[in-house]
Order: structure tokens, then sequence, then C-alpha cells
């Protein structure tokens, strides 16, 4: 089992205080805008003249924005994504700068947020794996995880209302979500790739506890991977037994057979 | 003998692809300088600055000729400009891709000449007169270490490195701390072994970047500052004072 934590010595901003909005432009064309709030506990203890800066990106395009001071959020006057590539989901990362010692050190950061989707605008809060609309090419669904951004499933937008059916179809949504689960659980619980402190990583071993009904053991070293598989296989059992997507898919069945 | 700035159509962005295509098969033709006037294929464009023909001794006096002419218009207006960017490559075609002994044209990729229309910098940072201008618009001087060397649409090692990253193309002190680092002001080129892979190198800087950001915020560093951040490995490439 993983260990690794972030030895840089910057303080975690975590996503509870930063929300990030997208707005499309009137032309379907021109490049979104975004607003962002930002907000920085005070049990961080940050300078309240340390430098904001807020950055977007997009594979290797990048953009950045001065965000003003801890004491004095100012967005700037323009916030327009023309810089970035487009047809690929925007990421943002947040960085507070101390410049006092003429040096920029980055004194607190978070990284890999998404843009709030218009459901957790409206229902005020985030999904553990939020669906994301983009173009797969020949591929139905994937499971995307990069860097610290928490992980997405995305599903591709050449295939009309693949979003609504994935709702509406039991059977559509059991094969998806069982493999989509297996595979965030294994980069969870076995990869070395993601920091243990990371946001993401801490909500998704959460998520695990409060679905299998029993806390991950601490320490888990590399000889336990046996143990993270069957924590990842009793997880998925745990979580098919919630959502019956296969008895669900067998009355829709006999359902559609009575008509 | 100046003109007009114009666009490239929809039409003449075709032609062109077709002429390119035509050169690569070995055709041994002019360029379609038509392309630049006619109607069907060409537009005007609002405030249009006269632009002049000459021989560039280098891509980076390629890019301060694109920075002086086209500053009448606003970057942001021009930036993500396809059609205007196509135009311009196919004005200095003779100069970008000029003809060979033989009557024929080392003709690059096409991406080295035509924008396309959605924006995305792995296919933008490769167009040979908008990072030109980009670089020499956004770095002034220190944009010699990107285009020397990286002559008529081909990429040496440093571009390669920082270009295609906009994180670090976008960041002047990572652009001026490889200009003191990779050029030789002296001879005006770039210095000797600044195109290997090994230590020291534009590889090494750009892997090195991406951990130094992890704690410091690099565009609010001087260049100084980064230089002094950077590993022993790089010393016989740092300017005296600063590997002292």
């Amino acid at each position: 089992m993983k260990k690794r934590i972030n030895s840089t010595g910057r303080k975690q901003l975590t996503r509870e205080n930063i929300a990030i909005h997208l707005t499309q432009q009137s032309s379907p064309n021109a490049a979104p805008a975004f607003s962002a709030d930002l907000g920085f506990p005070a049990h961080l203890k940050l300078d309240p003249s340390a430098n904001v800066y807020v950055e977007a990106y997009v594979r290797s395009s990048a953009m950045r924005f001065p965000f003003g001071t801890v004491g004095l959020i100012r967005a700037p006057a323009e916030t327009v994504l023309t810089d970035l590539d487009r047809g690929a989901a925007v990421l943002f990362r947040v960085k507070v700068v101390d410049e006092s010692d003429e040096i920029g050190k980055i004194v607190a950061a978070a990284d890999g947020i998404r843009p709030l989707t218009d459901a957790e605008e409206a229902a005020g809060r985030r999904a553990l794996l939020p669906l994301v609309k983009t173009d797969l090419g020949e591929a139905v669904w994937r499971i995307h995880i990069h860097g610290s951004a928490p992980p997405v499933l995305q599903i591709n937008n050449r295939i009309p209302d693949l979003r609504e059916r994935l709702f509406e179809d039991p059977l559509l949504a059991g094969a998806i979500y069982t493999e989509a689960l297996r595979q965030v659980l294994t980069a969870v619980l076995l990869d070395n790739e993601f920091d243990d402190e990371m946001e993401w990583v801490i909500n998704w071993k959460k998520f695990i506890e409060e679905v299998r009904g029993a806390p991950i053991p601490v320490e888990m070293d590399d000889e336990e991977n046996n143990l993270a598989q069957e924590i990842i296989e009793e997880t998925i059992e745990k979580f098919l037994e919630r959502r019956q997507f296969a008895s669900k898919a067998i009355k829709a069945r006999e359902a559609s057979q009575n008509e | 003998m100046s003109d007009h700035v114009r666009v490239l159509t929809d039409e003449g962005i075709e032609g062109f692809r077709q002429y390119l295509q035509r050169l690569r098969a070995g055709a041994k033709e002019v360029a379609p300088s038509w392309l630049l006037t006619d109607t069907s294929t060409s537009a005007m464009m609002p405030s249009a600055p006269e632009i002049k023909k000459k021989v560039f001794s280098s891509r980076f006096d390629f890019g301060q000729h694109l920075s002086q002419m086209l500053s009448p218009l606003g970057r942001r207006s021009i930036s993500h400009h396809h059609a205007l960017w196509t135009w311009l490559s196919l004005y200095f075609f003779d100069e970008l891709c000029p003809l060979q002994a033989d009557g024929t044209r080392r003709v690059l990729e096409d991406a080295v000449y035509v924008v396309p229309a959605r924006y995305n910098h792995q296919r933008y940072y490769r167009h040979i007169a908008r990072t030109s201008w980009l670089t020499v618009s956004d770095h002034g001087g220190n944009a010699k270490v990107l285009l020397t060397g990286s002559e008529r649409g081909s990429r040496s090692e440093i571009f390669e490195q920082i270009a295609s990253r906009q994180g670090m193309l976008g960041n002047p002190t990572i652009v001026a701390g490889a200009f003191e680092l990779y050029f030789d002001q002296a001879n005006g080129r770039q210095k000797k072994g600044a195109g290997g892979k090994g230590a020291g190198s534009p590889r090494r800087l750009a892997a090195i970047v991406q951990q130094l950001e992890l704690t410091y915020d690099l565009a609010a560093c001087t260049t100084g500052q980064l230089l002094e951040l950077l590993p022993k490995e790089f010393d016989r490439f740092k300017p005296e004072q600063a590997a002292a």
C-alpha cells in the first residue's frame, strides 16, 4: 500500500474554500471567462500581504491571473481564457505567494481544481465523481485522473443523451460505475502516484470507510497489497448492494415486456 | 513597397494548404500570391496596418519586423487570428520557405505555415510567423535564445523545450533565465552544448523548473534568483558571476 506525503512544507488550500465558476460567452466559439470565490481560513495563518494568483490550464496551455492579496482579494478586470486549448476540461490552481523576501515562495496552494458543474452549482456541493462530457473518440467512457485533480468520469459527448441514459438505465450505469469505481479505488489504495494528503484522496478514503462500515488500516506496507485488493472488492460489493443495478435492470426489462 | 495586411478566407487557406501539398509532392511552383489579394480568397482587415517584404537576417529579425508592423493592432485582437497568421505566412513565404537551387522548396508540416481556427497550443507554437511575433513581443531581446537556431520553421532543442509549454513560454523569468544560460551574446548564437540532452541542458531545465514550481512562483522571481535555484549541473552554462 502506498504512502506519500507532501514534503514541500507549503500549506494546502482546500476546495471547500475555493469555488471557480466558468461563464460561457455569448458566441459559442468564444473562450469562456471565469470567476473565483476564494477564502483563506484563519487557521492557516497566511500573511495578509501575500499575493494570490489563479492559474488556469489545459494540458500544456496555461494562463495566469493576479487576484490581489490574502487580505484583499481583487479579481482582475478580465478573466477570459483566450490562450487555453479548446475542447478539453479546464483546471485551475490557486497559489499564495510570499514575495516579501524578494523571492516568490509558494506558501499555500491548491491544484487541479475543476470549475463547479451546473448540477453542483444548483445543489451547492461537489460530487465525489463528477460526470464530464468530452470527445473520447470511439471510447464510451473513461476515468480521468490527472495530478492533484480529483477523478472525473468522462463520457463521450459524441453519443447523444449519454448522460441522461446513464441516470435512467441501470444496466448501463451498473456496467460503467462498477469498473469506474474499481479504477478509482485502485488509484486511491494501490497506486503510488497520488499523495495521501491530497484532498480528493482523503475524501475517497472517507467514502470507502463509509461504504464498508470499517476504517482503512492506517499502516499497510507493500506486502499488504492483498489487503488493499480485498478492501477494493468489498467496497465495490457493498456499493453494488446499495445501488442494486442488476435488480433494477431486471425490473426495467420486465416492465418493458409487460407494456 | 508596402501592402495592407489582409486575412485569408477559408477558400484562401484551403488554396494555400493545397499549394503546400503540391510542393511536398515535388511541384516547382511560385507561391500563389494572388490568394493574398483576390476577394474570394482574402478579405480586408479593419484598421489594417501596412507591411513590407524584406530579407530577414534571422528569425529574430523576422519577429522584430512583425512586432513593429503589427503594433497598431492590439495583442489580444490578433493573437488567435488564424486567418491573419496564415495570410502572413503566405505573404512572407519566399523568405520562410525559399527556393532551392533545383527549384524545389523544403516544406515543413502545415502547422508551420497554417494556424488552425481552433486554439491549441501544441499546434500554435509551431507556427513560424505567430511564434516569432509572440516571443519578440513578449520577451524582447531574450527571444533570441528561442528563435536562434530555429530558422525557417525548424525547432531547436531550446525552442522545443520551452515554447511547447505555454506556462514556460509565457513566463518572462524562465525565458530570461534560458537566455542567460544558453545564449552566447558575444557571438549572437547558442552556447556550445546548449542543444544537448544531458546535464544542464534545456531538457533538464524544463524538468527542474517543474520541480521548482512546486515550491516557488517563478514568475515572481528575478532571473538571478532563478539561476541561483538551479543545481550545479547548470554551472557550466551560467554567466560567470551567477555561477560563482
